[in-house]
């Protein structure tokens, strides 16, 4: 197998209109959803960082309510 | 009596025997089957991690004299501290592996005696040895799979209130495994559609769909395996077993086989909700897990650029099936006789993470060794999850390269850099 295909010759070269970087073969899915891609990537990001805060939050919570009781 | 009571009897010995038993909480292994199990795990864990590594050259002399080791980019000089000889050049390492083998087989028979001090004292060995092999000796045994095992021998060998902090160093280790999948290959599942295989058993249709659910249970669901809802602990905890039993469609027997008895004895049957330490003593746990998630993502947002694709401090951390990879180096030798000689090498194995510092490892030692070397002109093309090749090193001379460990190194273009496309790949193989 051939690893490299020139991108003159290659037939991957006619799914380059989908956004340049474009994988090999895209399913429908994935071309939808490459067409947000920076948007996605910013909503998981988001649920990421609100979920370390909710775990650091339901910590200091527990760390309050001992103390309280102590 | 207990065996370790009858070994060390003087009034001293029983002194430093009782100190190391409080220093390492000890106790709290003799309390507690959960732990114990854990215990029992983790030595299975550690023969299947030597098992791998006793017939590897990695950590020998002779690979070291062969140019064929590759150190760490923050301790780059690993090479001048092996000491081991493996067949067929010597003894001295499977000799050395089979005293951990005997040590672990010990433990395992201090186990049966209930003396866990001395199965402690036994599994100390392995431990220190493989924390060696991981993160100083050798960049080449750095699979994800010894992460866990050294984080769950670090929570059970040296850390108090061991069974919350291994729990939530599971729940943490999967959390934090997303920051890495925060990428095109897991997102739109590209990863997977640039396989000539695809995902295992699923139509390439529904990729996106299971690599987004996997970021969410990760992300989100993981934590409820610590929950005190038994439906909900349940559910997660099921659905982590199905993931770990499907992964090993791709991955095989080693990762599975290191995470999955932990987190059955963990969260199966034998779970049971642990209360939160908040005493001066588990600030240690905290601060190892506070560590894990600083070099996590300390790792991703300090060095510029794709790390995926530069793969600088792509090891720093959590990195499994980050991105599929592909890729070409060309290095062509010129000899101050004037002659040239070209060494092609070419991978098109999805998990040959095509890591460029590795490939100047190589380079470098040669421009050390050979003094015929005048120079090496070098280049180096990456293409990730499907995506073009991108020339992300071209360079005159590699030998007059260094590699910085912690920063990025301007001599490897980022996707910033509008490195020149070289061509397409077609799909690849997972191997």
């Amino acid at each position: 197998m051939s690893m490299l295909k020139d991108a003159a010759t290659s037939t991957i070269v006619a799914l380059r209109d989908i956004k340049g970087n474009s994988p090999t073969e895209l399913v429908e899915l994935q071309r939808y959803l490459v067409d947000h891609l920076q948007l996605l990537m910013y909503v998981w990001w988001g649920v990421f960082f609100l979920t370390l805060a909710i775990v650091l939050g339901v910590l200091i919570y527990e760390m309050w309510t001992s103390r309280e009781s102590s | 009596m207990k065996l370790s009571e009858s070994f060390f009897d003087s009034p001293w010995e029983r002194k430093a025997l009782a100190a190391y038993r409080r220093f390492f909480s000890i106790a709290e292994i003799e309390e507690n089957t959960v732990l114990q199990w854990v215990f029992g795990a983790t030595i299975f864990s550690y023969f299947i991690a030597f098992n791998s590594w006793v017939g590897n050259s990695a950590l020998t002399i002779d690979g070291y004299n062969r140019g064929a080791h590759t150190c760490w980019p923050y301790f780059q000089t690993c090479g001048e501290w092996l000491f081991l000889r493996a067949l067929p050049d010597g003894y001295s390492q499977t000799t050395f592996y089979m005293g951990l083998f005997g040590l672990l087989l010990l433990s395992v028979y201090f186990i049966y005696r209930k003396d866990w001090t001395l199965a402690h004292l036994a599994l100390v060995p392995a431990f220190l040895w493989h924390t060696l092999g991981v993160f100083v000796l050798t960049y080449q045994f750095s699979g994800n799979y010894e992460y866990y095992l050294f984080t769950f021998a670090f929570v059970l060998l040296l850390l108090p209130h061991k069974e919350f902090f291994l729990k939530l160093s599971v729940v943490l280790l999967y959390f934090l495994s997303t920051a890495a999948k925060m990428h095109p290959a897991w997102i739109l599942g590209t990863y997977f559609s640039a396989l000539k295989t695809g995902l295992p058993l699923f139509p390439d249709w529904s990729i996106p769909i299971w690599t987004n659910l996997v970021i969410f249970m990760e992300m989100v669901g993981v934590w409820f395996l610590l929950s005190r809802r038994p439906i909900l602990q349940r559910t997660v905890f099921v659905f982590f077993v199905i993931f770990h039993l499907y992964s090993g469609i791709l991955v095989e027997y080693r990762y599975p086989a290191t995470v999955l008895p932990t987190v059955l004895i963990l969260f199966g049957p034998m779970y049971r909700y642990t209360r939160i330490p908040l005493d001066w003593r588990s600030t240690f746990g905290f601060l190892l897990l506070g560590t894990y998630l600083c070099i996590q993502l300390g790792s991703h947002f300090l060095i510029a650029g794709d790390e995926k694709l530069t793969m600088e401090g792509n090891k720093y951390g959590l990195y499994m099936f980050e991105s599929n990879h592909q890729c070409i180096s060309d290095a062509r030798v010129v000899y101050k006789d004037g002659t040239e000689r070209v060494q092609h090498r070419e991978s098109a194995s999805a998990r040959d993470r095509c890591d460029p510092y590795r490939y100047w490892f190589r380079i470098k030692i040669a421009c050390e060794r050979d003094s015929r070397i005048s120079s090496i002109v070098w280049t180096f093309d990456h293409s990730i999850n499907g995506g073009p090749f991108l020339r992300i090193v071209d360079v005159a001379d590699a030998c007059a390269l260094s590699y910085r460990a912690f920063a990025h190194n301007k001599w490897i273009k980022t996707e910033k850099d509008s490195p020149t496309v070289i061509g397409y790949p077609v799909e690849n193989i997972y191997r």
